[in-house]
This record gives structure tokens, sequence and C-alpha cells, in this order.
């Protein structure tokens, strides 16, 4: 079920209907319920896997609380520990493996054997992959390694886990919860609260207007470009990227807005999951902004166990490439993703190799590196390395990306941009004054954001009027949007 | 509760432009929709209101059944019901909704092109978008196609879709709306409701456009998908009850289409298994005809509808009694020999109608052309040609020949062709002289008139080409 669907928007209203009737006790039943319908929309059987790794999880959790709480000797306690979730890991991470990544090991597995001249024709899987089985497998994995790490204590009631594990506004494309803050939640059903069903309410629609008006209408142009790349090039290409670049921040961020504004209403606050990537003045920086479930949780339970920054500069680079290139295969088990990954690894090494000698050089020529144009210059700077990247994720092969990268530099069709000759590859003129206007705003409101000001509040403190004019230009583009939406989100997939 | 009430109240107003938009769907579809639904619309106004006039034959069936009826050559009291894309099924509900509403007719013709025997070809962008049916019966219409398992209706969301179409949703609707500029459409989709008025139903191929390509089809097996078959069983015993003669018509293809021996079987087979179970049906099969009758490999343009409408009513006189035309058919009449861009097609409409056709002839050679070979070409016997007085001024001591024909044995029409200042008029039955406009050059000029209300219904000017006239631009 998409959250821009016909079937989330009779959904979601009697879920949360029922929600704030039916008694306390049972609220949380109704809602895992929910979630699993949720889930078995897309396809039923597959809900047993959600369904096994809520289990596992949940389990082991109780079985490390067991350890801890038996009166055997230290070494041995950790030790059990230890196996208890490693046991968890390995269950939970075989089947993701089994579903994302076998037929890919398969095909790596082929070409090995191919390169050694050993001639085997390896039969692959019939998949599909579950839909959001990357994000809830990491969601339980995360609360198993954070009651080994004595970081919480195991959740004892199963419904409570395996709603935390099945949560349908973050089940299928995060944001990645931790058991600290929703669990948490979870914990005590919640009552009508109409200050926040009023916020999630404006989050979700603000949430639709990123994933209908800007991601949906972007994507017609980059489908059109990415779909038959041969015949372009120059400014056809560049706009293509830069235009993906916007799609998939909208639809992922719409996503998110989307969940978190799902999960305000029934009254559970997510994490935020975005925080104006592209205003990043560097890498370093957009990773802090950008998919903050994953890459928190990267940190937290691989980079930082990997050594994190301690030790050797070496060693320090080697964790953050493993933890990159581990980040761009959760994406997806294709070499352009590892591919884009391992672009954004080297990215960061690089970044912290020419720090100290850049700064040094910026002192040297008297640069003030306080000043709004230094800022930009980072800004523009850095969303052309992310967008460079983004060519490789889009691509359907890390070939076309390499073409795509070299046809993007054949700039001889300048006169497209004076001749409406970018108005021939999908968007015409409305659509495309559509996506400028929406754009605007997003960037107006990333901006108010990036300078701590909430937008939601900052528009409720505003006279009737305005704030009737901002809901209705929303409202309105979300309708006239409705006729190129339909498209699924693109992190579904992962 | 009183949050409750003031968070919906709220939502509301936000929604505003939402229930603003959905009201104008709702109530002003014609200003939006595509310029096909028009037609879909007009049929559902059609049936499901009392109409003053008495239908003796009604037409059932597709695209294909009804590019071919034309009512206007049919007889005054034919209307033409078929739908593009329908099927049987869509088709019963038709029938139903015009019985409900109205006498039952006397003849049911019942035309369906293969495929549509076998598939929905518009169940959801032309039925339900055009809301063509109540929601009931939409409903009812859903449940059978579920029941069967009817993959050309069961879309991947079709309660979905199905709820949206009903409920009016912008998802259905944006993109019409969007194209059509809010309600630059009304106009058009009225005028496209009046002419379908005016011809009866008949709205496709009702201009002159040839077919030119060669891919024809080649019809290997008769097949009707079991939901349609028992929609057709349906529909023939809806007749039946309602005493109306249901006559099934296989309508003529263009030649060259190709139908294998086994085709031939089954098609008889089915008929034959048909025409046990309800005795009283006949079911025709339609000769081949000429591609230049088509618009396409399927769909007959205004000569090749003509022609089959002519010999239908031959074949079943009794169906079609000749009966004076009526204001509705005789403007209909008008409107398709406006449409009309050879002579012998304006002759054939014309033919056993109280007509007449002058003909400024500029060659001089028009009369003996007509009389050695365009009479018998033209197979025009029961015309009558005859010559119509000029009235030759000074001016124009040498002024062209003119020539008349007239639909009907005896011409009703006095007519004379004069010149006055503002150059060549016609003067009807001694009325004033009405201008008379040719193109300049070596041109056959026409004007045909309609004698019963004594109007100009067009004047047309014609090269003669490759012994052929051909309409001058």
């Amino acid at each position: 079920m998409l959250f821009n669907s016909m079937e989330f928007l009779i959904f979601f209203p009697i879920v949360v209907l029922a929600y704030f009737v039916i008694p306390k006790p049972l609220k949380n039943p109704w809602l895992l319920v929910s979630s699993y319908f949720f889930y078995m929309c897309w396809n039923a059987r597959y809900a047993l896997l959600l369904f096994f790794s809520t289990i596992v999880t949940y389990g082991g959790g109780l079985a490390m609380e067991a350890v801890k709480g038996s009166r055997w000797r230290q070494s041995v306690k950790g030790t059990a520990k230890k196996l208890v979730l490693t046991a968890s890991l390995i269950l939970n991470l075989a089947v993701l493996f089994y579903f994302k990544y076998a037929n890919f090991a398969l095909d790596l597995l082929g070409s090995a054997l191919a390169l050694l001249n050993v001639k085997l024709t390896i039969p692959t899987f019939d998949i599909i992959l579950p839909v959001g089985i990357s994000f809830y497998t990491f969601q339980a994995l995360g609360y198993a390694i954070d009651v080994y790490r004595d970081e919480i204590y195991a959740e004892k009631n199963f419904l409570q886990y395996a709603l935390f594990v099945s949560f349908f506004p973050q089940l299928v494309a995060g944001p990645i919860e931790r058991s600290k803050n929703l669990l948490r939640q979870l914990s005590e059903p919640k009552k009508f609260c109409y200050e926040s069903v009023r916020a999630g309410l404006l989050l979700m629609l603000w949430g639709y207007f990123l994933k209908m008006v800007i991601s949906d209408r972007c994507a017609v142009l980059v489908n059109t470009v990415y779909g038959n790349y041969g015949t372009y090039q120059g400014f056809q290409i560049l706009l293509a990227n830069v235009l993906f670049a916007i799609q998939i921040y909208c639809d992922f961020m719409g996503y998110s807005v989307i969940a978190k504004g799902a999960a305000l209403v029934l009254g559970y606050r997510l994490m935020d999951n975005f925080s104006q990537p592209y205003l990043a003045g560097s890498v370093k920086d957009f990773w802090r902004r950008w998919h903050i479930s994953l890459s928190t949780w990267l940190r937290d339970y691989l980079y930082i166990p990997l050594g994190g920054n301690r030790g050797s500069r070496l060693k320090k680079y080697r964790n953050l490439m493993i933890t990159f290139l581990v980040s761009g295969l959760w994406h997806g088990a294709d070499f352009k993703f590892i591919l884009w990954g391992g672009i954004h690894g080297v990215y960061q090494i690089a970044e912290d190799l020419f720090a100290k000698p850049f700064g040094k050089t910026c002192e040297r020529l008297h640069i003030r590196t306080d000043t709004f144009s230094w800022k930009l210059i980072g800004i523009v700077r850095n969303f052309i390395l992310v967008d460079i990247a983004w060519v490789f994720f889009r691509a359907d092969s890390v070939k076309a990306a390499l073409e795509i990268l070299r046809r993007s530099v054949l700039l001889s069709n300048s006169r497209l941009l004076l001749n409406g000759g970018l108005f021939q590859l999908g968007l015409n003129k409305r659509n495309m004054a559509i996506l400028l206007v929406a754009l605007a705003a997003l960037l107006i409101s990333s901006v108010m954001k990036e300078r701590g000001i909430q937008c939601l509040n900052w528009l409720s403190k505003q006279n009737v009027v305005f704030r009737y004019a901002v809901y209705w230009s929303l409202v309105v583009l979300i309708i006239f949007s409705m006729d190129i939406t339909g498209q699924e989100f693109l992190y579904f997939q992962f | 509760m009183k949050q409750i009430g003031k968070l919906a109240f709220k939502c509301f107003c936000v929604l505003l432009p939402f229930v603003v938009l959905w009201c104008y769907m709702r109530q002003h579809m014609l200003a939006f929709v595509d310029n096909e639904a028009p037609y879909y619309i007009w049929n559902r106004e059609k049936t499901n209101s009392e109409q003053e006039k008495q239908y003796r034959v009604i037409i059932l069936g597709d695209s294909v059944a009804n590019a071919a009826y034309v009512p206007e050559a049919l007889s005054r009291d034919t209307l033409n019901l078929a739908l593009g894309g329908i099927t049987p099924m869509e088709s019963y509900y038709i029938l139903r909704d015009w019985l409900n509403h109205h006498p039952a007719p006397e003849v049911c013709y019942i035309s369906f092109q293969d495929f549509h025997l076998q598939r929905e070809d518009n169940f959801w962008t032309r039925i339900m978008y055009s809301h063509r049916f109540r929601p009931c019966q939409n409903l009812e219409l859903m449940k059978v196609a579920v029941s069967y398992n009817e993959p050309s209706i069961l879309t991947e969301h079709y309660w979905l879709d199905f709820l949206s179409y009903q409920l009016y949703l912008p998802n259905k609707y944006i993109a019409s709306i969007m194209n059509a500029g809010f309600n630059q459409r009304y106009k058009s989709n009225s005028e496209v409701m009046q002419a379908n008025e005016l011809h009866g139903g008949r709205y496709i191929g009702r201009a002159t456009t040839e077919y030119n390509g060669n891919e024809l089809e080649s019809y290997n097996e008769f097949r009707v998908n079991p939901l349609f078959d028992e929609y057709y069983k349906k529909i023939i015993a809806l007749c039946l009850e309602n005493g109306i003669t249901p006559r099934i018509v296989k309508l003529p293809l263009p030649e060259g289409t190709q139908f294998t021996d086994h085709y031939k079987k089954t098609f008889e087979e089915y008929y034959e298994e048909l025409q046990e179970a309800y005795s009283s049906i006949t079911v025709d099969w339609f000769p081949e005809y000429p591609k230049d009758c088509y618009y396409d490999t399927h769909h007959m343009n205004s000569h090749g509808a003509l022609q089959f409408s002519l010999e239908l009513k031959e074949r079943y006189p009794e169906d079609f009694p000749t009966l004076e035309p009526d204001a509705g058919q005789l403007g209909a009449i008008d409107d398709s020999i406006k449409a009309e861009n050879k002579i012998e097609w304006i002759l054939k409409w014309i033919s056993g109608k109280d007509y007449t056709v002058l003909f400024y002839d500029q060659n001089g050679n028009f009369q003996s052309m007509y009389e050695d070979r365009l009479r018998e070409a033209w197979a025009m016997e029961a015309l009558t040609f005859y010559s119509v007085p000029v009235d030759r001024t000074e001016e124009a001591p040498e002024a062209p020949l003119v020539w008349g024909i007239s639909g009907t044995e005896e011409h009703t029409l006095s007519a004379a062709v004069l010149w006055t200042e503002e150059g060549l008029a016609v003067q009807l039955d001694g009325e004033g002289p009405r201008p008379w406009v040719t193109a300049s050059g070596d041109v056959l000029g026409v004007i045909v008139i309609n004698n019963y209300d004594r109007s100009v219904v067009c004047m047309k000017s014609f090269l003669y080409v490759d012994e052929a006239f051909t309409l001058a631009q």
C-alpha cells in the first residue's frame, strides 16, 4: 500500500478513527493488526518474514535478558549473550541475504568462475524482493544490539515489540527507528490530542506535496532522459541529473514526512530522517543530514564497533570505506550501489585528507570562510559531488552511468536553453512552472529550517488568510499533480 | 468532542479547493471531459429520459456498429445506441435502460466486431470515465466481472478505480481538466452532443476519409468469451421478453479480410446453437465491401455506412418502411450531404428523397458524360436528369448550361438560374434569387437543395480530373 494511493486514503482514516475510539488495551493490538494488513496489501505471504524477524529478535532479546539475570559468571554471560546476538544477527541477515543478495552473489560467483575459465551454469532464484526488508531487518537488529549492549531492557510484551518492528507508518521505508525512541513510546497508547493530530495532518500534507508535486514531476523528465540516455547529452543530461537529486530527496523525504505525520496523528513521534541535506557544505555534513536514521544506524552499529575514528588515520579510512560500501550494498544488490557508496567514502576520505592543507591555504590567502558566499560555494560544490554520485545510483548499470557522465559534458547543445528544447523532455512549460514554484517553496522552507525556524510553528502563528493561502496552494498543487503521480516511492526497493 | 469537531471543520477548510473542484467535476462534466465522452453521456441521457419520439428500430453494438448503421438513411425512427469499445455486457444495460424509459422498439439490430465478443476495450476509460451507467449498474457490472474473473476489466486496483470514478475523484479527471484548461471544452462537447442527437447516435465514421493501408486482418476462429456470451444471450432474451425482433448482423469488413474455414465453421456452429435456443432470431453475415468504404480496417466511413444502410433497408423493408422524413432526419441528411466530397455519394443521399442538385456546367459536357457513363457507373437510374433554364442576360450571353438532378421521379422544385449584379444566383419556385457561389476556374458547380423546406443544403465545386470529379478546395 502506497502512501499516495487510494487504499491508504481509505485505510488511514479508518485506522486513526478506530484507534481513538477503541478501549486502551485494544489500541496496540489494533495498530499491530493494521500494520500487518498494511504490509500484507503488498504481499500477504511475505508478512511471514516480518513475523520471523520479529520472533527472532524478540526471542533473542528475552534470551539475552535471561542471561543477564542469570547467576552465571560474567565471562560466561558475555559469551552467551554474544552467542545469542550472533544467532539473531545471522538468522536475520541470512533472510536478508537470501531475498536481497543471493542472486547477486551467484552472479558474482559465476563471473569469478568465468574469469578462471570454469564454465558453470549457476541457476538463479526466482525471488521477489520483500518490500521494506532492509528497513525492518535493520530496525530489529538495532534492537537486538541495544539489548546486547544493555542500553535497553528486552521488551517482554510481544505485541508491543511486534508493533515496534511493524509500525505501519515507517514499516516499508523508514525511518529506521531506534528502540529507545519508538519502543518506549509504544508502551503507552495515546489519547486523542488535537495539536498532534493537526500537526501530523499538516506534515502529511507537506509530505504529499514533496512526493506528488516535486518528486513525481521530476521523475517524468528523469525517466525520459535516463530511459534513453544515448539520445541525450549536455544540458539535457545535466538537467536530468539535477532533477534526479531533487527527485530522490523529495521522494524519500516526502515518504519520511508522511510517515512522521501519520505517526504523529496517532500520537507517536518518529525521528527526523532529513535535515536539509543539499544545504550541507561538505560530504561529511551531507551524511549528517541525509537518511539520518540509516547513517546513524551504520555509525552506531558498524562504524564505531569497527573502531570508528580511533586508531591510525588508515584504520579510520578503512572503517569509513567499509561503512559506506555497506551503505551502498544496503541500498541494493548491484555494483552501482556499491560504487555509489564507495564514491561517498572516497569523497569523505579526500575531504579529511585535504581539510588541513586547504584550511591553511585559505588562511594564507586571507580567504574568509565565514561568509555567505563561501558557504554557498561549499553548498554548490557539495551538490555537484553528490549529484555525480547519484548518477551511479540512478543509472541502470555502472557502464550506463559512465556513459551518462561522459555525455553530460558534451555541452554543444546550449541552444536548448533558449529554444525551449528542454520542454521536450516530458515536462511542458506548465509543469516546469509548477515545478519551479514548488522548488521555491521547498527552498524557502529549507532555509527557514536551517535557521532554526520550524515552518509549521511559524505558519501557525501567521494570520488566517496567509495560512489558508499556503494550505490551499499545497492542496491545489497536489490535486493538479494527480495526473502524473502514482509512482512508487523510490526507497521501497531497498 | 469539541476538539474533534474543530479538527473536522479545519480539515474541511483546508480541503476546500478539493471540495470546490469536486462539485465542479460532478456538475460540469461536459466542460472538461475529452471529446469522445459526450457520446457516452448522450447515450446515457437518451436512454434514461423519456422521448417524445417513438423509435421502431434500435441498434446495439460497438464502434463498428455505430459506424455502419446510419439512422437518417434507414428511417426516421431508427436510433443507433451502439458505442465505441463496448461489449454485449454494456449493451444489455443500455437496452435495459431504454426499455425502462421507453416503449419497446419493434426490432433490435445487434452487431459486434469479434474483438468485442472476447474482451473489454473501453470499460474504464469510457464507460466509467463518462459515467455511462448508474452506480448500482456499475456495481453489478463489476460483480459480474469479478465472478467471471474477467481480466480485461479487473485491473490491479479495480475496486479503487471503481471508487475513484464513482466518487468523481480528481485522480481520474485532473488530466482532462488540465487539458481542457478547466472549461474550454464545453462548447465543443455541447456541439458534439448536438451532432450526435442530429445523427441519431451515429458518431463514428461520419467523415469521408478512406482507408489506404494494406494491413487487413485474418480471422482464424470465432470465439465468444463466456461472460459476453451470457450477456449476448441476455440481450436476446430481453428482446424476446419485450416482443422485440432481434437481428444479429455480422457487418461487412474490407475486401481482402481473410476468414479461414475453421473460422466459418466455428461462426456457424455458434450461431446455429444460438438459433436453436432462440428460434426467432435472424443472423446475417454481410459480404465484404471495397476498401474505400472504410476509414480503417474495421470501421466504415460515411460512404460505406450509407451503402450498407441502403442494402440493409433493401433486405429488411418491413423494418424500414418508406416514410416521409421528419425534420430531424432531414437535418441529419443535410449535414451528411454537407460533409460529402463526391458527387455520386451526394446523389446516393438524395436518391428517393425530395432533393434537387443543380450543376453549373462550365465545360458544357456534363450532360453527355452523365448520360453516357456516369449514370450507369453511379447506378442512379431512379434519379431524374433535366435541364434548368438559364436567364441569359446581355452581360452573359454565353453563360454555361445548368442541369438538375432530382432525387425523385417527379421534380417538385421549379428552379431557374440567373445572373445578378452579385453574380450567379438561383431562383427557387419564383422566390427571390439566392447567390450561388462556385470556385473560379474550370469547375462543375454544385448546389444541393432540400425541397422539403426549400433550403440550400450546400454549394460545392468539383474538378474533373482523371475521369473523376474531385472536390475543389
